[in-house]
């Protein structure tokens, strides 16, 4: 994206005509800026005590300072790098399978012709999403239990072993990942059908004159049109990979499966040192948003190169 | 001969066609039933004999239909209080979300503003690196919001990324409309009140629907900036009576069985009785996402 | 004349209606006795557990009421299902705070936040005087041990469960209707108990006609994990306690004895036969007990063999759980017959759960301790929050206080029954064994009790440590836990061989078991030096 303001050139008078051309502008993000920096940044100031022994009587700027301590040791506990390595690989594999879900849900559901099957359709897609977390793995509990639940009910009637789905490390993903995946793609995919009905229906029209079926105008029109949206979600799921469910984790996992399971938020949790070491607890927020910052970073900066669209 | 052939053509075309629409049909068909049935499922669960509920059988219809669960739920004429409550915090929330989230984002899509990049860089980043509770805690309180209505509207009154959802589809409205307008010597509040925003409908659809699900759902923040009972959403309202319930049969139990056999099926009829107002919503604002919005007003 | 009466009568109702109700004095009790009836305390803390009743609901609740005009304090009520998470942000950000509060259970908290200056030290108001109760309270060395920090200080009384600790067992049950349906008797023997879930399995044991739908034996507290409770059969106690402490006055960690290494392998065999349930946590247990398909259970809390009962009776009106015993073991996988006089059977806890402490911020502090001296400490206090009011909730018969049936008799439950009257209460309490037992007159807790009640043996008690030492303890040993928990199911299921159990062993040293049996050590020698 070229730089059309020349904002960086510290040219007074020239910051004075940008400022008065963009007065309603500037008016138009005040508000929003002075809620970020108080609600956001303000707040940000306490990673400081990621550095430091903090005591509530002292507070920020009077604790003592200790350096990288915190850090090393979540570092140098046994199982940092296997919650480490669970964070990604749960993460990726939800990026890689549910990004484009529903990418795809949006697409189809676009060729429905009949508009009341499509609104309705629509409108159960999304259902899911309103269900809390804890009845969601409820539901799973129920549907893949070892003992009675209908999955294995159905293996055992097929004359297969009934598996413990729950209780499998090697499991474990397949299971997180997919019901992410139920209970979002719906919601997920309301972006895309806001951006699809952005399209200029000309468009269409001139790829029908120009003989375009089905399949290639969902590649050659729709696609193309819904593209920045979909980098724009890419770029954002990149930058979240480091915070998992932990809510959901918490609720899934079970002795069994930390092998694959354990990642860091639910490791803090375990650790239990959220609760009362709030300077460790929060050195590994830090750490953790170092990592989603770099990561982000990152993708903009491919993003911007390969697609022209970036966040910022 | 030339005749024939096309029609062989067009023949081959529609037995295409028409495969592709079993698989369009298909694909969408399934997802619809996947996800409306564990709905259901949770709807009749809702509704039936608990112990039917514990022992799994309820999977096609209610069996033995009660109202037990909603009774236990419902009983007291408090959860109006917080129904209440959650109609305001939903309705006023999503008002101002919606007014400075648009505006913003229109500001941030102009190439040219001076601050687009700084500004959008500092908003990203927030979703990104946060201080936590316990500052943000301190913070509101600091600034005069604890136990206000207001605790629950002011520090959240912009969501980051629907600020970013906003600005990129902005950016995606064609340049000339706004072009003209300019040459026309309108300003930039003019623009967004009379051109922008009734192009931009879908987004605010949208951000509506983003921002409403949001306040209706939400119960940490409240849980800890409201002290006061008659401020409190109905979702922390009935959490606290899931929470009750789940405590006495964990916690020392020597409560009768009748308190564990029900538990299961309340965390259902809560669902019900939760998610049911705010996922009727939807259809109200489907129709900003029919195609052509964007441009009727183009030509209009 | 008529319309004089009107006025009479409405005057009369308008008093009625303002007029504090004064049911305390009719129940006889003296009142006013902290307060003068204007002053208030604040208290952040649970919510009743009983979602019919809430402590802040508008009326109040009887129990609660009475205490509030006996003390003369009203109670100002900060309620949540989530009070630790409210209580620990607040704490933090040492703003807001109530007068009262319950401290956020994680170890080493009171220490840390009397620390941080938030907590009052109550050891500057106990005197013969202001804190008669307390005082008496504290007679027992365990009491005040489990009260006092390692500085000498009172920062904190811990919500007491020691009534019914002494009282309540937690053990595995199994259900005697099936045992009679296959024609076995109560295994005594873990041999005998292990043939009598095989016989589960393999017959059709509730009689449904379904031979292969009987899980054998299914878990409560701690889930599979909990399993190692069968180390009473291996030479060890009974129970749920880690750790123990030997002749010489050292603190062990039970789960790395080598004579468990023969339980594992058994366990193993158990879980390849198919006798242990699949589901390695115990979400599934009401689900098969209302299914009746449940045989036996492990560690399961006493007052819980009733409600078992009352899930599986829906389906079938014989069922009837009951504990096994503590089983012998004549040499089933090189296992130790334990002498009869020596068998122990850990308590269920260490006898309190959480901590109730006095902010800083509060402004009476004298009038705070004085309520938290007639609420902890009294007896007639405790009467009234765990027994009731007389008349209301029980009477006295020759002398011994019996629970109405309004009360025991509902399927409600008994507990449930007196929490909605603000009974039983989640704040500030000292729980009477007494009265759960009188919750059970006549029924098998009573004589689950006299079975087993003289096995019970304490815990090995977790007191309030110096900073140095909750952090070394909190460092090393959720760490460790994760990784003995993790192990012990590899080793049930099959994942890991048996045959690592020196590497397994060895890794627990290594991460730190040497630091952690140091503090248990030091807590541990604390106490017996406070005894």
């Amino acid at each position: 994206m070229v730089r059309q303001g020349v904002c960086g050139k510290a040219r007074k008078n020239r910051l004075w005509a940008d400022v008065r051309r963009d007065k309603y502008l500037i008016l138009m993000v005040l508000p929003v800026v002075a809620v970020f920096l108080i609600y956001n940044y303000l707040p940000m100031l306490w990673n400081i005590i990621s550095f430091e022994k903090y005591s509530i009587r002292k507070g920020i700027f009077g604790s003592k300072w200790v350096g990288l301590e915190n850090f090393e040791r979540f570092f140098s506990s046994p199982y940092c790098w296997r919650v480490i390595r669970n964070t990604f690989v749960i993460s990726f594999t939800d990026l890689i399978l549910g990004w484009p879900v529903p990418i795809i849900f949006a697409l189809f559901l676009n060729e429905v012709r009949n508009v009341y099957l499509k609104r309705v359709i629509q409108t159960f897609s999304y259902l899911p999403h309103f269900i809390s977390v804890v009845v969601v793995v409820g539901m799973l509990k129920i549907f893949f239990s070892p003992t009675s639940g209908v999955v294995n009910e159905i293996i055992k009637k097929c004359g297969g072993e009934p598996i413990p789905f729950l209780s499998s490390a090697n499991c474990f993903v397949w299971l997180y990942v997919f019901s992410g995946i139920w209970q979002n793609f719906g919601w997920d995919s309301i972006i895309y059908f806001s951006a699809i009905s952005s399209i200029d229906p000309e468009i269409y029209e001139a790829a029908v004159v120009d003989g375009a079926g089905r399949w290639r105008k969902m590649f050659n029109v729709t696609l193309p049109s819904i593209a920045p949206t979909i980098i724009t979600m890419l770029i954002l799921r990149v930058g979240w990979l480091m915070s998992v469910g932990f809510e959901k984790i918490i609720l899934m996992y079970n002795e069994a499966t930390y092998e694959t399971a354990d990642v860091i938020s639910t490791y803090v949790y375990r650790v239990g040192l959220l609760n009362s070491d709030f300077s460790y607890g929060t050195a590994i927020g830090l750490f953790n948003c170092l990592i989603s910052l770099v990561l982000l970073v990152g993708a903009n900066a491919i993003s911007r190169r390969l697609t022209d669209t970036s966040i910022f | 001969m030339r005749k024939a052939e096309s029609r062989k053509k067009h023949h081959l075309r529609s037995n295409n066609s028409m495969a592709s629409s079993i698989l369009i049909y298909g694909v969408v068909i399934f997802a619809a039933l996947i996800t409306i049935y564990p709905f259901y499922y949770v709807i009749i669960n809702s509704f039936s004999d608990p112990y039917e509920v514990l022992r799994r059988n309820v999977w096609v219809y209610p069996i033995k239909p009660t109202l037990m669960a909603y009774q236990e739920l419902l009983h007291e004429s408090e959860v109006f209080v917080a129904y209440g409550n959650t109609l305001w915090y939903t309705v006023v929330g999503t008002v101002l979300n919606v007014v400075f989230t648009v505006a913003a984002a229109y500001a941030l899509s102009v190439k040219s503003f001076c601050l687009r990049r700084g500004v959008s860089l500092f908003i990203t980043i927030t979703m990104f690196v946060s201080g936590g509770i316990i500052p943000l805690y301190i913070v509101v309180c600091k600034t005069g919001l604890y136990n206000s209505r207001w605790s629950l509207i002011i520090p959240t009154l912009v969501s980051a990324y629907n600020l970013i959802i906003a600005r990129s589809y902005m950016e995606s409205i064609p340049y000339e409309l706004t072009e003209s307008a300019k040459l026309d010597g309108a300003n930039d509040l003019t623009i967004l009140c009379r051109i922008i925003v009734p192009v931009a409908k879908p987004i605010i659809a949208l951000l509506a629907i983003y921002y409403a699900v949001g306040h209706w759902n939400e119960y940490f923040a409240p849980m800890i900036y409201l002290k006061d009972r008659e401020l409190k959403p109905v979702q922390l309202y009935l959490r606290d009576i899931l929470i009750a319930d789940a405590a006495s049969n964990t916690q020392q139990a020597a409560t009768g069985n009748a308190k564990t056999v029900l538990y299961e099926e309340l965390k259902f009829a809560n669902i019900v009785i939760t998610v049911l107002p705010i996922t009727i919503i939807y259809p109200f604002f489907q129709k900003y996402f029919v195609q052509g919005v964007m441009v009727g007003s183009v030509k209009g | 004349m008529k319309k004089n009466f009107m006025t009479l009568l409405a005057v009369l109702l308008c008093m009625t209606m303002l007029a504090p109700v004064a049911v305390a004095e009719e129940y006889g009790y003296q009142t006013h006795i902290i307060g003068d009836g204007t002053q208030t305390l604040s208290i952040l803390s649970y919510q009743n557990w009983d979602s019919a009743a809430y402590y802040d609901s508008e009326d109040g609740l009887l129990i609660e009421n009475v205490l509030e005009e006996i003390t003369g304090v009203n109670i100002e009520w900060e309620c949540s299902g989530e009070v630790e998470t409210i209580a620990q942000t607040r704490l933090a950000a040492g703003m807001n705070l109530p007068d009262i509060i319950r401290v956020p259970v994680v170890t080493g908290a009171v220490t840390k936040y009397a620390e941080e200056g938030l907590l009052l030290n109550i050891s500057d108001y106990i005197s013969e005087e202001t804190t008669p109760n307390i005082l008496k309270r504290f007679e027992n060395p365990y009491i005040k041990a489990i009260s006092t920090a390692p500085d000498g200080n009172v920062y904190a009384l811990p919500y007491c469960e020691i009534g019914t600790n002494d009282i309540m067992i937690n053990w595995g049950d199994i259900r005697v209707d099936w045992l009679n349906n296959l024609g076995l008797s109560m295994p005594t023997t873990l041999e005998e108990f292990h043939d009598v879930l095989v016989a589960f399995k393999e017959q059709d044991a509730n009689g449904n006609g379904d031979p292969n739908d009987e899980v054998p034996l299914g878990y409560q507290n701690n889930a599979m994990f909990g399993l190692y409770c069968f180390k009473g059969c291996f030479g060890l106690s009974y129970g749920t306690d880690m750790w123990s402490v030997d002749a010489n006055g050292k603190v062990q960690l039970d789960l790395v004895d080598s004579r468990l290494k023969d339980m594992y392998r058994m366990l193993h065999d158990w879980y390849e036969e198919g006798l242990l349930s699949t589901d390695p946590t115990n979400d599934s247990n009401n689900d098969l007990l209302s299914q009746n398909r449940l045989g036996a259970q492990t560690m399961l809390a006493l007052d819980n063999v009733l409600t078992n009962q009352g899930i599986a009776y829906d389906l079938c009106n014989e069922a009837k759980y009951e504990y096994y015993p503590l089983l012998d073991n004549n040499g089933y996988y090189n296992g130790y017959s334990v002498p009869e006089e020596e068998k122990q059977l850990d308590k269920r806890s260490n006898g309190y759960w959480g901590y109730f402490a006095i902010t800083t911020d509060c402004k009476d502090p004298e009038l705070a301790v004085r309520w938290m001296d007639y609420v902890w400490g009294s007896q007639e206090c405790q009467d009234l929050r765990y027994w009731g009011v007389e008349g209301v909730t029980y009477e006295v018969v020759d002398g011994e206080k019996v629970f109405f049936d309004s009360i025991t008799s509902t399927p409600k439950g008994a507990i449930s029954e007196m929490r909605a009257l603000g009974g039983w209460p989640n704040f500030v309490g000292f729980e009477s064994g007494e009265a759960f037992m009188g919750m059970f007159k006549g029924q098998y807790p009573e004589q689950a009790q006299k079975e087993f009640g003289g096995y019970l043996r304490d815990q090995i008690p977790v007191l309030l440590g110096t900073e140095e030492e909750n952090e070394i303890y909190q460092r090393y040993w959720t760490d460790l836990e994760t990784y003995i928990k993790e192990t012990t199911i590899a080793f049930i299921t099959g994942t890991k061989s048996i045959d690592e159990w020196d590497n397994y062993v060895a890794k627990c040293y290594e991460m730190g078991l040497d630091k952690v049996l140091e503090v248990r050590q030091a807590w541990w020698d604390r106490y017996v030096e406070m005894k």
